[in-house]
Parts: structure tokens; C-alpha cells; sequence
């Protein structure tokens, strides 16, 4: 019996000795705890809000961000470029000295081969080059992009994994084409989730799905070595994980943590918490058809609408940092007002007006659909029951509806929806992104809202999109705004905020929006 | 012979039993009023018809209905699960890499269970309506009525962040790699790799999912344990066998516990193969590679070949299972015959 006594504590003490060990992390390798939702490392393909984060230490591209800011990019593997007259040809010198992680040169064939692959093969990001007419590498430094129409974002979609520049020879070799059925042809995708073909800081090492990906640091990068040898993005899906990770310090970055956790803690020794502005926005939709809105199809009770929440509150649900843009512009973009002063946002005498003069003064019931999704940490079935409470005061009773986000997706691209609430993430990071919610562009038709019922805005929209002269396009993205503001179906309610938490000693662990962290650059 | 006979007979049955699955499966998730081509082509992408309809064709959603399972099942029956449309990876690829984590998680916390479920059962029969048979129906209940998910983040709190006696989320401590993968259980590659620390720690990474996995299964074998052998202890031959003059200990172990077993047999298959399936909130949790989250993932996208995939896997572990319930049931009463 003593023995078998004995026996069990060795057990117990062997595996406690194993756990303890765990915490002896090897020198010089990060780790990032996140929730990702990445499904391919193949920059052709890839779309995810993620698989930025994880494929610029690995792939170049022409242009880049630098630091937190989205709003201008820089060169990333060219030197310098040049616009036509027309603004339909852009030119770009590249770099000299830039090598693969194999070794072979970067040149502009391998950009113009990249290029061609990522237009064939069609994937979710491939809008993003649907403007470009041809591509042409008339020398081994020089990248000639020719555009079907003139493109303000141009420079900006660039920096975007569709455009990140492949080692074709290697890619080659392992199953990838740019010829024109590449769509069926191609059959690098498998290669690409565990290996990669790029000349950024890092390599693909290794990729087990909702475990972690493995990036090692490329023995021939061109630019500056990054401080760690190794990157893994482990997938913790649960916050509370996260940050008992992070306290124990298993992990060094806890990169999902909502209100709650942040609560907990903030003002930890050796924890560093970060806030910064997400590029997410909340919004709720109004249809303006009669048809399918009722009552909220009216001008005015739109208006009245706006006017009657509570964006103080609103901001409370999304926690601290969450802001109140004018109109569906992100704070941060280029052209983008400053937010609204929440308090003043709302006024519920006007609102009542407004309902008079609609001819709703006691009100009316309607539906008010909601998917059941958390945005950036919120739950929106718990803004949509504020937002209930918000609009009783002017008499709309609203029916909450919810259902999965792939039930509730169809009836809203549909243009079914007479109130709903919703959310939006850039596909890449311009103003011009947010042009779709304009009358007649895709998200405006969603609310019915087309180019007829406001001429003057579609035109200016139309006008913004191609506009490269960054004075005009600044004041005319300014008018666009103000006019939203006056009078759109939509109400915007939040850009988030985006928290999460490091050990103090990590340096540049600062948030991007497009790259969320730029892991390249983070130190000790 | 009839053993085997019975045996092949059941392994006959799965094929009829993969394609009813995949039938039933297959018409049941094309009646969700969704569309998998919304559920994973980028809005931009589902603005231009040009590229709705070249996924479409890709993934042979532009064909009727029938057609579609058709072509489903001619490949089902040459072995292939089809492509993943969410992961764009084989199916069979996917269940490979997330079936082992499951198994390995779902193996330790039956041992668990079965261990403490029936001997807790026994002290509680025994003691029947005594403290210590109270005690342990309390915690049988509670085992099975404490919500996983929080019992799941107490445990992570207590053994992980406070006492520090235990290991955090992931099947392995960051300075382990995975061993070579030759059965997907870590624990096991890893004593075939003659890696011991590793084992080790891949082991102790199963104790807090495998307990908390556990202590819904070991709730239910405790109280069927208990009732059965109860009813067992009141029939006329045990009070024979006590009349004999044998030791309690004799009575129970002897001629009470294997009849008394039976029921608790299927108890264990069921609660097995509910195991298998696949936690969400546990893996989640625990941030346990398995094929709950996968399955989860697969429905929430459409993800038509993932989720057959994954629905086929689960029969064929419950068919298994039951029929390793019943030649337990031969083992356990030599009066069952297999016809």
C-alpha cells in the first residue's frame, strides 16, 4: 500500500515538474495568443482579418505601413514610382539587393508573375486587382501597372496580401501558376499553408490549424534582422484563456481580450495594456423602401431615429476607447472628420419632432433584425436590446429578431431588411473602401438607397473614388460626410476600440490596424 | 463463430449505415434558408456574377440538388470525403488532424470516468443512505449538472493560474513540438518516439480537460452503478450467498458486480461515443485542437463535405462502440449468444 502511495506522488510530482517546465520558454521567440481566422497562408487567396498579421513578416509588397498608422502608405520593396498623366499607368523602380528566402533575386517578373496569379486565381481578395489592366516587367527593376480606370486607392490596395510579391521560381516548382485557369490549375494551396515563397523577415516553419503557426527568421533577409528567432501564433479562442496565459506567462502577447479581462488586468506588474482604434464600425441600417421598411422607409423618422439613441451609452456596451464617427468613415483614414461629442449626438425633443412630422407621432411597432455575433468583444443582441430601450422614447416599439449571421446575411445583401443592426470591417484601408455606402454602391442598395434618390452624393462619390489629388479628395470625402451626416439610412453607432495586453518588456507591440501587430518589429 | 459472424454482419451494416448519413445529413443541411456560397465568398465577391458563378462551378453548387449528392456519394464510395469548402483541404485530411485530439482527450476522461464512477457507485450502494452514500451522490449529481464551461475555467483558475500544478491550454507546453505523428496521440507517439518528456507532458496536459470532460460521464456511471447493484444486492440468490456465510466483499465482487455491470456497459458507450463527438466549449476553453470545434465551424459555414464528414465519423464511432458494448455483454453474461 506504501509503495503504491509513493507511486502516485512520483506521478504526481513528474507531472508537475513537466508543467513547470513549461514556462522555460526558449530565448528569443514570441508568442501571440489569438482567436485567428485565417484559413490559407497562400497571399493569392487569403482574406481573413488575420492572415495580414501573419503573412507581412513573411511577403513584401511594393508599398507598406509603417507604424500604427493606415492612413499613407510607404514604399515596401520598390524605391520609387511615378504616375501618367491620365493616372491610369503606374511605374515602380524596385529595390536592389532584395533576395527570397531561397536565395533567388526579387525582380519585377516575379511581381508581374505574383500579380497575374492572384488576378487568375480569383480568390476572396481578388477585387482588390479588379482594376488592374496589365502588368509588365520591361527589366528586371521595373514594375509597370496599367489601371482600366483612374483609382485614388490605388497605392493603399498595394499593401494588400493579393499583391505581396512571390518567389516564382519556387512557387513554380511546387504547383503554382498565373495562367488564365489558374482558378482550377493551380495547385500550390496545400504548399503555401505550410511553407512559403516570400523575402519579408520570417519563413513559414510550420502551420497546424486552431493549434499555432510557426514563422522562423529568414537566414537571407535583405532588410534590418528581427529581434526573435522564432514567432508562434498560438490559437487560443477563449479570452479568460488568454489572459491566464498571459499572467503565467506562458504567452507573451494575450491579443483578444474583451471589457471583462481588461478589467482584470489592468495595472498587473510586468503587464502592459493596450488601447487603440479599430477600424470596425457598428452601423444600423434603415431601408428607405416603403416596401420593405414601413414607417422606417421615411426620411424624417430616419432622422428621428439618429437623434434618439444614446451614443454615450452605446460607447459604454462597446467599452473603453469605442468612438462615434460622423458618418461610415473610420477615424484615422485619410479624409475621415473627428467623431461626434456623443452627449450632443442626441436629441429626443427633435426626434419627436421629427416623428410628428413624418406623420408617426404615436409611434409605431416594426422589426429590428440582429445577427447573433460579438464585434470587437460586444455582443450586438445586447446593443440591440439598448438600442429597443433608446427608440421606445420616441414611440418605436421594435421587435428584436435574431438569428446566426449566415441566416441573417442573405435577407440583408437583399435589401429585405427594414431595421437591422450590423457591422463592417475594411477589405483594405482607404476611404474609398467606404464608398460602398454611398447611394447606388453596395451596401447603400442593401438599405435600398440608390444613386436616383441622391444624385449630388452618388456623383461625389463617384468623383472621390478616382480623385488623386489629395487636396480635392479631402475636401471632397469632407462633403460626403456632412451630407451623410444631414441625412443617410444608416445611423453609425461605434469604431471600435481594439484592447488587448503584453508583458511590459516587449517593445513595438504597437497595433495597426491592418497588420494588427506589426511582428516584424517587436522586441524585447 | 457466431461472434465473428455477428461482427462482419454489424461491419455490412456501416456501409448502409454511411450512406443513410450521408443522405439524411446532406438533405437536412440544404434546408437551412442560407447559402454556402454567402457563407464563405467575400461580399466584394458576391457583388460580380462572374465570380459567384465560377465558385459555384468550382464547387459543383451550380448543379441540381440530386446531381450534387450523386457525385457526393460515387466519391464517398471510393473513399472520398471531397474538399473541405471552408478549409479548401481534404476532408479526410481535416478529421485526421482533429479526430486524434478528441480520441486521446475522450480515452483519458473515460478511464476517469469509469474508474471513479463505478467504485464510486459501489461505496454507495453499499452504504446505501448512510453520510458517505450522500456525499457521493451529491458530488454524482453535481458532476453531471455543473455547466462544463465554467467548471472547465475554475479548474484552469485554480490548478493553473493559483496553485500552479498544472499545465495551461494546448495539448503541449510551448517547448514542445508535436512528436511525429504516427497515431495523432501524443502521449503515445511520443513513448514511440522514446521522447518521455514529452509524453509527460502531453499527458499531464490531459488531466484538467480530461477530468472536466469526466465529471459528467463519472456522474451518470456512478448513479447507474449504484441503482443497479442495489437491485442486484435485493435478489434472492445474493441473499443465498450471504446465508452461506460469504464475506460482503465476496457477495459483491463474485456475484453481484457483473450483473450489476450491464447496464452501467451501456452507460459507458453512450457516454464514449457522446465524447467522441467532440466538446465545444471544453476544447474551446481549453484551446484543444479537436473535431468539436471543427464541426462547429463546418455548420456555421455550409461547409457541406466537413459537415458530412464529420457526421459520418461520429455514426461509424457509435456503431463501433456498440458493438464492443455487446460482445461486453457476452463477456460480462455468458447467457447472451450473438445470432
Amino acid at each position: 500500500m506504501r509503495m503504491k502511495r509513493l507511486g502516485f506522488a512520483a506521478l504526481i510530482a513528474a507531472l508537475a515538474l513537466a508543467a513547470s517546465g513549461a514556462n522555460a520558454a526558449p530565448a528569443k521567440q514570441l508568442i501571440v495568443a489569438l482567436d485567428p481566422d485565417y484559413q490559407t497562408f497562400d497571399p493569392a487567396l487569403a482574406y481573413e482579418a488575420y492572415a495580414m498579421m501573419a503573412l507581412h513578416p513573411v511577403y513584401d509588397t511594393l508599398m507598406q505601413f509603417d507604424g500604427p498608422s493606415c492612413d499613407e502608405p510607404k514604399y515596401g520593396v520598390a524605391e520609387s514610382h511615378s504616375i501618367s498623366a491620365d493616372g491610369l499607368t503606374y511605374t515602380f523602380r524596385l529595390r536592389k539587393g532584395v533576395k527570397f528566402s531561397s536565395g533567388n533575386p526579387l525582380t519585377a517578373k516575379d511581381a508581374k508573375w505574383s500579380f497575374e496569379r492572384a488576378i487568375n486565381l480569383k480568390g476572396n481578395g481578388a477585387f482588390l486587382a479588379e482594376g488592374v489592366e496589365s502588368v509588365a516587367a520591361p527589366d528586371d527593376q521595373m514594375v509597370v501597372i496599367k489601371l482600366k480606370s483612374k483609382d485614388a486607392s490605388f497605392l493603399t490596395k498595394l499593401t494588400s496580401n493579393v499583391f505581396m510579391i512571390l518567389d516564382s521560381k519556387t512557387a513554380q516548382a511546387n504547383g503554382a501558376t498565373n495562367a488564365a485557369d489558374a482558378q482550377t490549375s493551380d495547385k500550390a494551396k496545400l504548399w503555401f499553408d505550410g511553407h512559403s515563397a516570400g523575402s519579408g523577415a520570417y519563413v513559414i516553419e510550420s502551420y497546424t490549424p486552431q493549434v499555432e503557426l510557426v514563422l522562423a527568421r529568414n537566414a537571407n533577409y535583405w532588410g534590418k534582422a528581427p529581434y526573435y528567432d522564432k514567432i508562434v501564433l498560438k490559437s487560443i479562442k477563449d479570452p479568460a484563456a488568454q489572459l491566464m496565459m498571459l499572467q503565467k506567462k506562458d504567452i507573451d502577447v494575450a491579443f483578444n481580450l474583451g471589457p471583462e479581462q481588461v478589467k482584470q488586468v489592468k495595472g498587473k506588474k510586468d503587464i502592459e495594456v493596450a488601447k487603440a482604434q479599430s477600424m470596425t464600425l457598428t452601423f444600423m441600417l434603415m431601408n428607405r423602401d416603403p416596401q420593405v421598411g414601413g414607417p422606417v422607409a421615411n426620411v424624417d423618422v430616419q432622422k428621428a431615429i439618429r437623434l434618439a439613441l444614446d451614443y454615450t451609452g452605446i460607447q459604454t456596451i462597446a467599452g473603453e476607447g469605442a468612438i462615434t464617427p460622423v458618418a461610415p468613415f473610420q477615424v484615422g483614414f485619410f479624409g475621415t472628420l473627428p467623431p461626434k461629442a456623443p452627449k450632443e449626438a442626441q436629441n429626443i425633443a427633435k426626434a419627436k419632432e421629427l416623428m410628428k412630422k413624418a406623420g408617426y407621432e404615436k409611434g409605431f411597432k416594426t422589426t429590428f433584425e440582429v445577427s447573433t455575433q460579438t464585434v470587437e468583444g460586444m455582443d450586438l443582441p445586447t446593443l440591440a436590446q439598448k438600442i429597443q430601450g433608446d427608440l421606445k422614447q420616441i414611440g418605436i416599439e421594435t421587435e428584436i429578431k435574431t438569428s446566426d449571421i449566415m441566416v441573417a446575411l442573405d435577407p440583408y445583401r437583399k435589401g429585405k431588411q427594414a431595421l437591422s443592426l450590423w457591422y463592417w470591417g475594411p477589405d483594405y484601408p482607404d476611404p474609398n473602401n467606404q464608398l460602398a455606402f454611398l447611394p447606388g454602391a453596395s451596401v447603400g442598395l442593401r438599405a435600398n438607397w440608390t444613386a436616383a434618390m441622391n444624385p449630388k452624393l452618388a456623383a461625389l462619390g463617384d468623383k472621390a473614388a478616382v480623385e488623386v489629388d489629395s487636396k480635392a479628395r479631402a475636401a471632397d470625402l469632407k462633403a460626403i460626410q456632412e451630407a451623410m451626416d444631414a441625412d443617410s439610412p444608416f445611423a453609425v453607432l461605434l469604431q471600435h476600440a481594439r484592447q488587448y495586453a503584453y508583458l511590459s518588456e516587449l517593445k513595438n507591440a504597437y497595433y495597426n490596424d491592418f497588420y494588427k501587430l506589426n511582428l516584424a518589429v517587436v522586441a524585447k | 463463430m457466431g461472434l465473428v459472424k455477428y461482427i462482419l454482419r454489424r461491419m455490412l451494416f456501416l456501409v448502409f449505415l454511411v450512406i443513410g448519413v450521408s443522405l439524411i445529413v446532406f438533405v437536412i443541411s440544404h434546408t437551412v434558408p442560407s447559402d454556402p456560397v454567402l457563407a464563405n465568398l467575400s461580399q466584394r465577391n458576391m457583388d460580380n456574377k462572374e465570380m459567384v458563378a465560377a465558385y459555384k462551378a468550382k464547387w459543383g453548387l451550380d448543379k441540381p440538388l440530386y446531381e450534387q449528392y450523386l457525385i457526393y456519394l460515387g466519391a464517398l464510395l471510393r473513399g472520398d470525403l471531397g474538399t473541405s469548402i471552408r478549409t479548401q483541404r481534404p476532408v479526410a485530411m481535416d478529421l485526421g488532424q482533429y479526430f486524434p485530439a478528441t480520441l486521446e482527450l475522450a480515452l483519458f476522461a473515460i478511464v476517469i470516468a469509469v474508474i471513479f464512477g463505478v467504485s464510486f457507485g459501489i461505496v454507495s450502494a453499499i452504504k446505501r443512505n448512510n453520510p458517505t452514500d450522500r456525499i457521493i451522490r451529491g458530488i454524482s449529481v453535481l458532476g453531471a449538472s455543473v455547466p462544463s464551461f465554467w467548471l472547465a475555467l475554475m479548474v484552469l483558475l485554480l490548478f493553473y493560474v493559483v496553485l500552479g500544478i498544472a499545465p495551461g491550454p494546448g495539448r503541449l507546453s510551448t517547448r514542445f513540438s508535436a512528436p511525429h505523428a504516427v497515431t495523432g496521440l501524443f502521449v503515445l507517439d511520443a513513448i514511440i518516439a522514446g521522447d518521455l518528456s514529452t509524453a509527460l507532458d502531453a499527458f499531464s496536459h490531459l488531466v484538467l480537460p480530461g477530468v472536466v470532460l469526466a465529471a459528467f460521464t463519472m456522474g451518470l456511471i456512478t448513479r447507474t452503478t449504484r441503482s443497479s447493484l442495489l437491485e442486484i444486492l435485493s435478489m434472492d440468490y445474493i441473499r443465498t450467498a450471504r446465508a452461506k456465510g460469504l464475506a460482503d466483499d465476496k457477495v459483491i465482487i463474485r456475484h453481484a458486480l457483473g450483473n450489476a455491470l450491464i447496464p452501467v456497459v451501456t452507460v459507458i458507450g453512450l457516454g464514449f461515443g457522446n465524447l467522441l463527438g467532440g466538446m465545444v466549449l471544453v476544447e474551446t476553453i481549453f484551446a484543444w485542437p479537436g473535431i468539436g470545434r471543427y464541426a462547429y465551424q463546418a455548420a456555421r459555414n455550409l461547409d457541406f463535405p466537413a459537415i458530412i464528414g464529420v457526421s459520418i465519423l461520429i455514426a461509424i464511432n457509435y456503431v463501433i462502440i456498440n458493438l464492443l458494448v455487446d460482445i461486453l455483454y457476452g463477456v460480462l453474461d455468458p447467457r447472451v449468444r450473438y445470432e
